[in-house]
């Protein structure tokens, strides 16, 4: 089961082993392709504008105005009061977009760094170590494996309650198994490498080869998982609000926006169009992103 | 070379999974194709083998020549079919434990009352409240506390018993005499019974504890349903709830919970033939999939269309909308054994500092009804149009918040999201509202059920009158013995209950009308709650199929609401 | 040989065994079915009275003590809402989710593989960047926003197929199509990228130089990675499924097991959830079992590598 991955696997997960030699001494000037970099910008874009919310004179994400429900955004029989739009509580839609970006990106981030640093560790430590210790890691991502997640979530919010730290933890769990299965199996090979042996004959802690010398090759592949578990844990952040245990009102994120606003696809489309659309963007940035990353450090990729 | 190694395997799992993939979907579409060639799974009642003639069940009945008569089959197939896209459906199908929204609605058309409140009487046909012979033909009160009904003799149950005295006192013994647990709650409807007994095959005869002034009413509605005494005995409580006999125009004939539910006509219906030769309920839990239902010619009749939708549906050429106002209303109840709560000026405040009109004209597109007090107009003479509607005052709101000594305690609302229409809409809104008049508020979508009772605080709530009385949620849901007077509320005021408890025993109307109103006043003063507003329920209904929706949950097929042009 | 099978035996049951007991003890803390079925409102006694009917009241090791030995014998229990089998109430429903699984995973091969090869075989070119922002696409719209969109399009203005539930073939369409939409898009990408890697290999040079055809080194390379990516991404496809599958059945009503679960969950059916998901991880657990064992057969290295 979980004992090895095929290089198919690899780039499966979005990543590739780079070959120790190429790692060393490899500083070869990296082409970006612009639309590339205009997705950075774009993301750049919502990043800050998100973050400078509360400062730009915006109405309050959270004020109802009864007498507003689902105003049409400007250029549709708008007006500049809300240049987006209003949603079925008469709330701001620009407004709640923005303050929605912190709390979906900021959860997916928060996850992804929670799986990333777990899955990362157990994996390398199963790799590395073996025996038992790889035996019980091993065991416990075929257990995470055979499970269910969603269903595991849906029991953990009722049992816990929907609070953040609720949530932010289960996003956490939710993908560590994919990083520790790659760590793994990275981290199996590299520690087969001769230097390696080498090192752990001399007698150097486990922790400084870890640090020192797996680590860094391993990376990037975790890497570029990452990025593809971003995007999966702001939809799975939608899909629990969709079932009404995501994020509660009235803190907005972008999956209880689209949640909410599901109900009025036909007489308020621009409550889901642009949260949708937001969510589309910013999937299809990081997406490319991740992309770019696995072909960057892949060079075998790209040749005839 | 290891590459390669590890490769095999994968290929064994691929097709390992993939052949068993393969397998299992033709394996199971074939079942499929199958099973719904055959229309038999495995929860149909015995009773219809087939389209239309009934096997009779066996019966210990005492009628000898115990064959039902069937009507013809050629009829039946020209008779067009109903379909119903419903929100949910009950998980079991025993009347008396069906008791909600999604269960009245379905088990309606199967089940009938010895009195029929008739919903199409009066000046508004759907919310009337005279009551009408059903099973019993005729009634009257020997005295005051002894009630005699004489039962037709042309009713047969779904599977050809006749219907007769012995299966209306078996009914009500099934809930007074040490009920199971499950139907504890119907029992309840029936406190004030003392006795039930067939004085002749088809005389009963009630003996109430003490003089009800409503008893009629009670036997018209919930828990009234007349179950068969033989077929119940044969096969138990669980099975019944799975595959019940009735007495209504439709019987079961499929259900799957959560799903579907499938009933057919049974020609031999007291009231007449039905003019449908099925009814499906469709469980179609999105609002925008059950629009589309309707609009596509999928279903014919849709429920729980919330106000937004309205206009939507009305664009749509074919469909229409009809709407009626629920003998229900939103409200909420606050726990005074809370000290935020405790002080009732606070309480007084939290109501002032609404603005019902508001909520019902922005959520509700001005289609819901504002209450005067805490009535109900189908109280008949027992309704007082003249009190005031509840007031809107911020002004006093905030006086009373400062007299009371309010220091800006946290006041957090409870509301389950989907479960009641716009109740996380209005919980939103009236937390501004209260912030507006310098209240700490927030909304909490837990539901207040799910709380240890010490943490609830304002929990959102509805209130059924299902009884045209104030006996059918007033007192039945804020009286004494209620889990709002155990958990929620201990009126201050002893008269209350004082009054509470002989309204519930006085014949004359005029000492009732008395005691309600001034127990109306106590309440609005003593604020354990408030009542939000009566919604207005619609449904959007394919042309063609005429059919009057009613003041309560209930969905009428019977042949004098259901007709198709 | 016989300690691998063991081996593989031991961890597979053992890891449905901690996956059960995991649920096990995490749905009885989470909430009271008795108050539940009966209402908030009930008589207290009343509650009480039916946690006692369903062994409720008792400590947890005994009730977990008696729910292992139930298993044993077969009993899985009654579904505390519906009071029948949970065998019943949970088979009732597993062929519409198998159905509908295996629709989405039939859409994802036929559609996503063949168009991963076009996209790889024409790089660089418009063919390969609009498949790919397709793909982009597809990965970039949660399940229920773009099932919702094709109801009202597909269904509600073009009136061409039906809203929802299992009426006949066509209905499952949209659902499928829903599901699958993730699942096409990984696929075309992984396949484009393992066509892509293929190509750049040395043998692949060495091959052509000695005279053969692209086409039919291709296919040969071809046919074993597209096998191993597939099936990679059949696993993804199983969780995502699950999940997924969840929604995607509220959204268009289909009457299948991933909707059970969610409301059993939320209604506190333990008997229900329990069952439900001890299958989910037996079909898991039990295929990588099966393979492995096979594999072990095939492989006298890897029994050794154990």
């Amino acid at each position: 089961m979980v004992q090895t991955v095929t290089r198919q696997q690899e780039l499966v997960q979005g990543a590739a082993t780079p070959s120790i030699g190429a790692r060393r001494g490899a500083r070869r000037r990296v082409a970006v392709p612009v639309m590339l970099l205009l997705a950075w910008s774009m993301l750049a874009a919502v990043i800050v504008l998100a973050l400078l919310q509360p400062w730009l004179g915006l109405p309050d994400p959270a004020a109802q105005r009864l007498t507003d429900r689902l105003q049409p955004p400007l250029g549709f029989g708008g007006s500049w009061e809300h240049p987006l739009g209003t949603d079925h509580l008469g709330r701001d839609l620009l407004s709640r977009l923005l303050a929605g970006a912190r709390v979906s990106l900021g959860l997916a981030s928060l996850g992804v760094v929670i799986s990333l640093t777990l899955g990362t560790v157990l994996g390398l430590l199963a790799g590395f170590l073996r025996g038992l210790v790889d035996q019980a890691i091993s065991f416990a991502i075929d257990v995470q494996l055979s499970v269910p997640f969603l269903v595991i979530a849906l029991a953990a919010l009722t049992l816990f309650g929907t609070g953040l730290p609720v949530l932010i933890a289960l996003l956490g769990l939710s993908g560590w198994e994919q990083y520790a299965r790659l760590a793994r199996a990275l981290s199996l090979r590299a520690s087969q490498e001769l230097y390696v042996v080498a090192a752990r004959s001399l007698g150097v802690s486990t922790t400084r080869i870890l640090w020192r010398h797996i680590l860094p090759n391993t990376a990037a592949p975790l890497l570029v998982l990452a990025t593809l578990q971003f995007t999966s844990l702001l939809f799975l952040e939608s899909a629990l609000s969709f079932l009404g245990l995501g994020v509660q009102p009235p803190t907005p994120s972008w999956g209880n926006m689209l949640g909410d606003a599901r109900n009025y696809l036909q007489i308020g489309p621009w409550a889901v169009l642009f949260p949708g659309l937001t969510l589309l963007l910013v999937t299809l940035a990081v997406n490319a992103t991740g992309d770019w990353l696995r072909d960057v450090t892949d060079p075998t990729l790209y040749r005839r | 070379m290891r590459d390669q190694l590890m490769s095999r395997r994968r290929l064994l799992r691929m097709a390992t999974m993939g052949a068993s993939g393969v397998l299992l979907s033709s394996a199971l579409l074939a079942c499929r194709q199958e099973a719904s060639d055959q229309a038999t799974p495995t929860a149909v009642t015995g009773a219809s083998g087939s389209a239309n003639t009934p096997t009779p069940l066996v019966s210990q009945s005492s009628n000898p020549a115990n064959t039902p008569t069937v009507a013809s089959t050629p009829t039946l197939a020209e008779r067009p079919e109903l379909r119903v896209g419903v929100q949910g459906l009950p998980p079991v199908l025993d009347p008396d434990q069906a008791l909600s929204n999604v269960g009245t609605r379905v088990t309606y058309s199967m089940f009938d009352y010895l009195i029929e409140r008739d919903f199409l009487s009066g000046p508004t046909p759907g919310s009337g409240f005279e009551l009408v012979p059903m099973i019993a033909a005729q009634w009257e009160r020997l005295d005051d506390v002894t009630i005699e009904f004489r039962l037709r003799e042309d009713v047969r149950f779904h599977n050809g018993d006749p219907l007769t005295a012995e299966d209306v006192v078996f009914t009500f013994q099934r809930l007074l005499d040490n009920p199971p647990d499950v139907l504890r709650e119907a029992k309840s409807y029936f406190s004030t019974v003392a006795n039930v007994e067939a004085v002749d095959e088809y005389t009963v005869r009630f003996t109430t504890a003490y003089p009800d002034p409503i008893f009629e009413k009670r036997i018209s509605s919930w828990g009234g349903w007349i179950l068969p005494k033989s077929y119940y005995e044969q096969v138990g409580l669980e099975e019944f709830a799975l595959r019940p006999v009735g007495t209504g125009p439709y019987r079961l004939a499929d259900f799957r919970a959560d799903d579907h539910l499938t009933l057919e006509a049974f020609d031999d219906y007291f009231g007449g033939r039905p003019t449908a030769r099925r009814v499906t309920f469709r469980v179609i839990p999105e609002i925008q999939a059950r629009v589309t239902a309707l609009a596509n010619g999928e279903v014919d009749i849709i429920t729980n269309v919330p106000p937004d939708q309205v206009p939507i549906l009305q664009q749509i050429s074919g469909v229409e909308v009809r709407s009626i106002p629920l003998a229900n209303c939103h409200v909420l109840r606050y726990n005074c054994n809370r000290p935020e709560l405790r002080d009732k000026r606070i309480r007084q405040a939290l109501n002032l500092a609404i603005d019902r009109k508001l909520l019902v004209d922005t959520l509700w597109g001005g289609l819901a009804l504002l209450t005067r007090g805490y009535q109900f107009e189908d109280w008949g003479a027992l309704y007082n149009p003249d009190r005031p509607f509840l007031p809107y005052d911020p002004d006093r709101a905030r006086a009373l918040l400062q007299e009371a000594g309010y220091n800006g305690e946290l006041i957090r609302y409870n509301v389950k999201p989907g479960y009641y229409t716009l109740g996380v809409e209005a919980a939103q809104a009236i937390v501004e509202m209260w912030k507006a008049v310098g209240i700490t508020a927030e909304v909490q979508l837990i539901d207040w059920a799910d709380l240890p009772k010490e943490e609830r605080m304002v929990g959102s709530w509805s209130n059924s009158n299902y009884l045209a009385d104030p006996e059918g949620a007033f007192w039945l849901r804020w009286g004494k013995e209620t889990a709002t007077q155990r958990d929620w509320w201990t009126p201050e005021n002893p008269r209350f209950n004082e009054l509470g408890e002989q309204q519930r025993r006085t014949l004359d109307q005029q000492e009732r009308y008395r005691m309600i109103q001034e127990m109306i006043d106590i309440w609005l003063d003593e604020a354990p709650g408030t009542v939000l507003y009566i919604p207005i329920e619609h449904y959007g209904v394919r042309m063609g199929v005429e059919w009057t929706p009613y003041s309560f949950y209930y969905m009428d097929f019977r042949p004098d609401n259901l007709k198709f042009s | 040989m016989a300690r691998y099978v063991l081996a593989r035996l031991l961890r597979a049951l053992g890891t449905m065994w901690l996956a059960v007991t995991l649920i096990f003890v995490g749905l009885r803390l989470s909430g009271d079915p008795a108050a539940a079925l009966l209402g908030p409102e009930a008589d207290p006694e009343a509650i009480e009275a039916l946690r006692h009917a369903w062994g409720l009241d008792q400590p947890l090791p005994v009730q977990y003590a008696r729910y292992v030995s139930n298993l044993m014998q077969g009993d899985f229990g009654r579904s505390l809402r519906e009071q029948r089998p949970v065998t019943d109430v949970v088979h009732e429903r597993l062929p519409a989710t198998a159905l509908l699984a295996a629709a989405a995973l039939a859409l994802a091969v036929v559609i996503g593989i063949p168009a991963g090869v076009i996209a790889a075989l024409h790089r660089g070119t418009l063919l390969d960047r609009s498949v790919m922002l397709g793909a982009m696409l597809g990965q970039g719209l949660p399940n229920f926003v773009l099932g919702l969109a094709l109801i009202l399009v597909f269904s509600f203005h073009l009136g061409w197929l039906p809203s929802g539930g299992l009426q006949g073939t066509r209905s499952l369409i949209l659902p499928a199509l829903t599901l699958s939409t993730y699942g096409i898009a990984s696929l075309a990408r992984f396949t484009r990228s393992a066509v892509l890697e293929v190509m750049g290999q040395d043998y692949l040079r060495t091959a052509r130089a000695k005279g053969l055809p692209t086409s039919q080194i291709l296919i040969h390379h071809l046919g074993r990675n597209a096998a191993l990516t597939l099936v990679t991404v059949l696993g993804l496809q199983l969780s995502v499924a699950i999940a997924g599958a969840v929604v995607t059945e509220t959204v268009f009503a289909w009457p299948g097991m991933g909707r059970l679960l969610t409301q059993a969950t939320e209604l506190r059916d333990f008997p229900v959830v329990q069952y439900g998901i001890v299958l989910v991880v037996l079909s898991v657990v039990g295929v990588n079992f099966v393979v492995d064992l096979l594999y072990g057969l095939i492989d006298p290295r890897i029994r050794l590598q154990a």
